[in-house]
This record gives structure tokens, C-alpha cells and sequence, in this order.
């Protein structure tokens, strides 16, 4: 069911939808990555170790898109004048928390179930034929008569209001029945609200708002340029043509509407298919992933639905590493708040943010962070590892002024570097430890992050 | 007196290709992988073949020539008499193997350099006669004044003299010296559907089911050889599994200026030792890598 759209407004907080879905499915499909076995010590043979890491490296890949489809998002958000959104609510929650469209928002260890839930979020609708995924070699013309054609680009469907739609749905008036059909309407909406208006009216946002990759982006510091190399694809959104681009792209890579016929295979739908394929007909039958507990958290959150299926992490020194790992996103998240917040900085203060935020704080904390914990035992008093619990302790996506932001940033990677020197887990366990090596890495790049932030990068080497 | 040493061949480096972290032992997302049955990464340039975590791939049914073999030797070694102006070979040398210990291509994600100009950490240089003998061995540090120094605390003009100068795409430098017909894009899309061409033969007579699953990785990582998912830009670019083929980071130049711990052929120790060389021609697959480059010895008279 499309929803129509026909007002910027309606434009916008559907777009605030998209993003906090993004940032939910990004969250849950790292997490599940996260917790796979990495090596033989852990019980695996080596032809299994070797399938794992597929697996593991597949998910990966989709939870790298989902990052690039949240930048689609907020360069839509940012074309029409819209803000940079990062809020999403705590994990776990009920499943009618995005009513009918069937996302439960909790975090699971890589197992069948999960996979299965995985699919069902990256499925097109109406659900597709066994074959759907295995089109290599099928003409596009019988392609696309196995799907419902989207009508977005052509004669539009009969939609539904978005007011009359949203108040038949409690309980958080969502009208929307899957990704989709969110990214349909907003596609259709686009186009509605174009002819309304006229499309000078309707993209009026700042484009230095908006982040993108590939030859010509201006941030070519930073590996920008060659972005493509890892598996993503943002473009820039300045006009109609641009923001149905940038949604048609997130649909191909996720459900596959659309998507060429060679493409099939790799999307995101077909993907956690071929996963739960193997899964469900391996052979000789094995764990991949570690023992993780659900939902592990540091605390119970006002926002949660679901606070049954929480694991609260008791153990002291796991606690700690898991705080860490939350105040890194934190981090993270406010950095990312103001580099798509537009205005009030510099080029090259943007460029300094990409080269804090993109490889150093994604690849070499956030990463290594979640898969330390899933290593570590939750609790004081029963079995269970911990995990990356993505929590946001507060509203805390409000930044401080322009003026005091740079050194807002600064207090954050001290207090970052001056924790992970004195976490308590290397009182605990011998310095030749595999994972009290991993976290003193993680603080000497720590405090080299927090040098190279104080001092803008002087000691950075040539570039 | 100078001693002029020509050097080339290939080297392997075992490491995790971003965006996995340096320290990521057998590699998730990006390209490079510790096989089934293979060791962890040891992020080690490995200028020899018998150096311990050597750990050479095969690439067909049968050997070939061009195949990547580990193994940086001298290939052409000279006298030069600075006051007479005179060149003379020195066949001494020919063949003699060159290794830097435990050295690292460090750039840490970002964290301490950027744009993948990697900086060599540490740097210590050995010269072996063809049968092993230890001829020559130093040291370079960071900061003489302060040889501990991690590569963590540097200073950016100690960074820089241990970085390349910069980075050449599709280098016919490096076509030339590992073979490949031409510097082009399809000319590296070649190589790659050939060598998976070769490991495919290799599968269909692999029986032991760790070697079948460790071919099959690769043979899977050489169907990426354009950007499939790049969906927007038309005529998909190149993936850097086969652009790397030919590319090639040029330029380090450093006067090796620490302790000296070997010196069989009368080298000046109270001066540096000019160190120049590039490296390309990575083969993601093989995890080997080409390295050409001069070795400069100042020698005290009379040696």
C-alpha cells in the first residue's frame, strides 16, 4: 500500500522514519556479525571457520550498505531543507513498534532465526517465487513480471492519504506496511510534491549539507573518491531525478525492485536468502557464532518496549568495555549529527570529521570493541557473552554551540583515551592476553586520535 | 667509494585489507583472507622465502613463471669510484638477498596515516650472500635521539621520511616488471580471469576438503573484479582486486641511520646509508606484493 506524501513536511518526517530504520537495521545486522566465531580455538573446524567468515563477510557488506542508504536518507533529509536525523529508541522493542511493517528492533547473535528475520526486512512485496533470486541469465522483461512493477516513475498507484492512513495505525501512527512500501511513497512523494510546488520550491537545502563519494566529491581527502572500493555508493541529491536515484538505489540494493537482473543475486533480500539456505542444509550441523545473550545492555532505558527480553551486563569489567563501546558511538553519532548538519564549517573541518568518524572510529573502535565483548562473559553468575548494546543514554543528539564544539569533541576522545588506559580487565588478565592486546592497541589509537584531534591533524603524516 | 645495489623481486605481506582493522588477524570485510588451513596475518614484509610465516599460495595445476615466487635478491651491483668517475661490477653481490626484518606497512586506518601512503615501521636492512652469508645489517629510527619511539607518537616529518612519495595508477613500471602485457584496466581484469581460470583447474583436482574451501574463497574473491554494486556510475569502474595489479606507491627514500650490526664489506658507519625503492603490483590473491629498488653503501677506502 503506498502512502501518499504531498506536503515537504510529510516529505520530511517519512524521511526521519527511513533513517532511524537504517540506523536500526545497521545496529542489528552488525551486531549479529559481530558475534561469529573467528577462530578454530572457539570449535570450529577449518573448512567451518571458512564458511563462517563467508557468512560473516556477506553481513558485513549489507550492514556497510545500510550505512550508505542512511547517508542517501539524510542527503534526501538535506536537499529539501530537512535536519540530519539520528534518533532511534533503545533496543529491544515491541514488534508493533513500527506497526505493520514487521521490524523488531532487538539485537541476536548470528543464528537461522535471526537470519530468517533479516530476510523478512529486505523482502519484497508482495513476497517473491523461490526462483527470484536465482535470475542470472532471465530476461529483464521476465524479471520484472515476477514483481509488482513500483509505479512511482509512471502512472502512479491510488494511494492512501498519509492523514487518513495514519490514524488507522496505533500505535505509533505508522501507515507504512514494509521498507518498500516506505520507500515507494516517498519516491511517488517526490513526485507529487514537485509538481505542487515546482521543484526550485521543493529542493531548496543546503547540497554542502550533503556527504557523497566518487570521483567528483569535494572531499576527495579522506578516501572519499574512491569510496566505491568499499562496497558503497552515495550520490548527491540536488533535484527530482537525483532523490528518485537515491531511493531507486535503496531499493535495488536492499528488496531488489528493480535492480538489474545480473544484480539480483547481491542484493540484500537475496543475500540473507543464500545465507539461510546454507544454514538450514549444511551438513554436519555447527554453532557459528559465540554464545552471545540478547539485547546485552548496560542498563534498562525509559524508551524500551520490550524491557523482558533485556540482558542487563553484570560483570563488572564487561560493563566497562561495554560503556566504552557506548560513549565511542555516542561519539560517533554527535560527530556525524554536525558533519551533515550543514553549515557553520569548513571544508576542510568536514574533511577532519570524515577522517576521524569513517575509518578511524567505525574500523578501529566501534568494530573491534563489539567483537571484544561478544568475547567476554556478561554476567557474574550465569553463562552469556556480552555484546555491542548501541545504547543511547539520553537525548543526547543536541550539540553544543558551534564555538564550543571542537573542544566538545576534544573532551570526549580524552576522556575516551583515559579510559581505555585504565580499564580494570588488565588488572584481571595477564598482558600477553589476546584480548588485553586488541584494547591496548585500541588505546594507543586512542590517544594518537586525541593528540592528532588537539593538535588538527599536524602530526598526521603525508597525505 | 660507493657499493650501488640493484634489488627487485617479490614479497609477501599476510595482512587484512581495510575497512578491517590492521590487527585483524585472518581478515572479514575487506579483500584478503587467512585461508582454511592457513596461519593467522602476520602483517610481515617477507623479502624471503624462507623467512618464518612465509606462506606461498599455489596458483594452478602446474607452476608458471610469472606466477608471484617469493624472493627480493640484488640484480645488479656496482663500484663506483667517486674520484676517478669509474664504474665497475661487482659480481660479487649478484643474486645476494636482501631482507627488512619484521618490517610493516603501518597506516592504521587512517589513525596514522591517510590515503593508504603507508610508512615502513620498523626498518632494519640485511644483506645475505647467495649462500646465506650476513654481510650487511642496520637499523633506521624514528627519532635517533629517541630509538623506543613508537610509530604512534611520531612526528609528521618522521612519517614522512618513511613514507612513499605518492601513488601511481596503472603503472607501466610495474606491468614491466611483473609481466603483465600492458598497464590497462583490462589487461589486470585479464590476469585475474586467467588466475581463476587456473585455480578453478586446480580445484577439480583438490580432494582435501580445507584445500577445496580455501580455493574456493579465492576463486569466489575473483568474480569481483568490477563494482557490482556500483549502481550509479556507468560501465562499473574497476574493484581494486585487479587495479591494484598496477599500481604502485613510489618514492620512499631513506638514509638508513641507526646502529649498525653487520658490516662484512667495509661500509662507512659514520655516515647514512640512502635506501630507495617502490612498491606495486599487489596481488591481493597471492598477498605478494613487487618491491625494486637501490641499496647506496658508502665503503671506507681501501675496501
Amino acid at each position: 500500500m503506498t502512502i501518499e506524501l504531498t506536503t515537504r513536511e510529510e516529505l520530511i518526517s517519512t524521511l526521519h522514519l527511513a533513517a532511524e530504520l537504517e540506523h536500526n537495521l545497521m545496529c542489528q545486522y552488525l551486531f549479529a556479525a559481530y558475534t561469529m566465531k573467528r577462530s578454530t580455538s572457539e570449535g570450529l573446524d577449518e573448512v567451518q571457520l571458512e564458511k563462517t567468515r563467508g557468512w560473516g563477510a556477506l553481513v558485513t557488506v549489507v550492514a556497510r550498505q545500510e550505512m550508505c542508504h542512511m547517508g542517501l536518507v539524510l542527503n534526501l533529509l538535506s536537499s529539501i531543507g530537512g535536519t540530519p536525523y539520528f534518533r532511534r529508541p533503545n533496543f529491544p522493542q515491541r514488534k508493533d513498534h513500527y506497526g505493520r511493517m514487521g521490524i523488531k528492533s532487538e539485537l541476536t547473535p548470528f543464528n537461522a532465526e535471526t537470519i530468517r528475520r533479516f530476510q523478512g526486512y529486505e523482502a519484497p512485496h508482495p513476497p517473491p517465487g523461490p526462483e527470484f533470486c536465482s535470475t542470472r541469465g532471465i530476461s529483464k522483461q521476465e524479471l520484472r513480471a515476477q514483481l509488482v512493477a513500483p509505479q512511482v516513475f509512471g502512472q502512479r498507484p491510488a494511494a492512501t492519504p498519509a492523514s487518513t492512513a495514519a490514524k488507522t495505525k496505533p500505535p505509533r501512527e505508522i501507515p507504512f506496511t514494509s521498507v518498500q512500501d516506505l520507500y515507494q511513497s516517498l519516491a511517488t512523494g517526490f513526485v507529487t510534491v514537485t509538481e505542487k510546488i515546482g521543484e526550485k520550491n521543493l529542493f531548496i537545502g543546503d547540497v554542502n549539507a550533503e556527504i557523497w563519494g566518487g570521483p567528483n566529491t569535494p572531499y576527495g581527502e579522506g578516501s572519499m573518491d574512491d569510496l566505491n572500493q568499499y562496497g558503497l555508493d552515495i550520490i548527491q541529491v540536488v533535484d527530482l531525478q537525483s532523490a528518485l536515484d537515491a531511493i531507486v538505489e535503496i531499493i535495488e540494493e536492499g528488496e531488489g525492485i528493480q535492480a538489474p537482473p545480473d544484480y539480483i543475486e547481491h542484493t540484500h533480500y537475496c543475500i540473507f536468502t543464500e545465507i539461510l539456505k546454507e544454514l538450514e542444509n549444511k551438513g554436519r550441523r555447527f554453532e557459528p557464532a559465540r554464545p552471545v545473550m540478547r539485547n546485552p545492555l548496560t542498563r534498562m532505558h525509559p524508551d524500551i518496549t520490550a524491557p523482558r527480553e533485556v540482558n542487563i551486563i553484570t560483570r563488572p569489567e564487561t560493563r566497562e568495555i561495554a560503556g566504552l563501546f557506548n560513549l565511542t558511538y555516542e561519539l560517533l553519532l554527535m560527530m556525524m549529527l554536525f558533519l551533515y548538519g550543514g553549515r557553520r564549517k569548513s571544508l576542510q573541518q568536514s574533511v577532519d570529521l570524515m577522517n576521524a568518524i569513517f575509518f578511524p572510529l567505525m574500523t578501529m573502535f566501534i568494530r573491534p570493541l563489539s567483537e571484544t565483548l561478544t568475547q567476554l562473559p556478561a554476567f557474574t553468575n550465569k553463562k552469556g557473552n556480552a555484546g555491542p548494546g548501541f545504547e543511547l543514554s539520553q537525548e543526547m543528539l543536541v550539540l553544543p554551540q558551534p564555538g564550543n564544539l571542537w573542544s566538545a569533541f576534544q573532551k570526549y576522545f580524552d576522556i575516551l583515551a583515559w579510559q581505555f588506559d585504565h580499564l580494570w580487565i588488565y588488572e584481571l588478565r595477564p598482558a600477553d592476553d589476546e584480548i588485553v592486546q586488541r584494547l591496548r592497541y585500541m588505546a594507543e589509537n586512542m590517544n594518537r586520535l586525541a593528540n592528532d584531534w588537539r593538535t588538527h591533524w599536524k602530526d598526521v603524516g603525508r597525505s | 667509494m660507493w657499493l650501488y645495489l640493484a634489488f627487485e623481486g617479490y614479497f609477501q605481506m599476510r595482512m587484512a585489507t581495510d575497512p578491517d582493522a590492521p590487527d585483524e588477524p585472518r581478515g572479514l570485510s575487506g579483500y584478503t583472507f587467512a585461508l582454511a588451513g592457513e596461519p593467522d596475518f602476520d602483517n610481515l614484509l617477507h623479502l624471503q622465502p624462507d623467512e618464518e610465516g612465509v606462506c606461498e599460495r599455489r596458483f594452478g595445476v602446474t607452476p608458471q613463471p610469472s606466477d608471484p615466487r617469493v624472493g627480493v635478491t640484488v640484480r645488479q651491483a656496482q663500484r663506483f669510484d667517486e674520484k676517478k668517475l669509474v664504474y665497475k661490477d661487482a659480481p660479487d653481490y649478484l643474486g645476494a638477498r636482501v631482507s627488512f626484518v619484521k618490517a610493516q606497512l603501518v597506516e592504521r586506518n587512517g589513525i596514522v596515516i591517510r590515503n593508504d601512503l603507508f610508512a615502513i615501521d620498523p626498518l632494519r636492512v640485511q644483506l645475505r650472500k647467495k649462500r646465506g652469508a650476513l654481510v650487511l645489517d642496520r637499523e633506521d629510527f624514528l627519532d635517533l635521539d629517541n630509538p623506543e619511539l613508537p610509530i604512534t607518537k611520531a612526528t609528521s616529518a618522521m612519517l614522512s621520511r618513511r613514507q612513499p612519495q605518492g601513488l601511481t595508477d596503472n603503472s607501466v613500471e610495474v606491468a614491466k616488471a611483473t609481466g603483465l602485457p600492458d598497464a590497462s584496466d583490462d589487461s589486470c581484469i585479464q590476469n585475474r580471469i586467467i588466475r581463476q581460470k587456473n585455480l578453478e583447474a586446480l580445484l577439480k583436482r583438490t580432494r582435501n576438503p580445507v584445500d577445496r574451501a580455501a580455493l574456493e574463497t579465492r576463486i569466489s574473491q575473483l568474480n569481483i573484479l568490477r563494482q557490482w554494486w556500483n549502481l550509479s556510475e556507468k560501465g562499473k569502474p574497476i574493484d581494486r582486486r585487479a587495479h591494484q595489479l598496477t599500481l604502485q606507491g613510489y618514492g620512499w627514500s631513506i638514509d638508513i641511520n641507526g646502529p649498525i650490526h653487520a658490516n662484512k664489506i667495509g661500509a662507512d658507519e659514520n655516515t647514512t646509508w640512502p635506501l630507495s625503492f617502490w612498491m606495486g603490483g599487489w596481488d591481493g590473491d597471492a598477498l605478494c606484493a613487487y618491491i625494486s629498488g637501490y641499496l647506496s653503501i658508502p665503503l671506507v677506502a681501501g675496501s
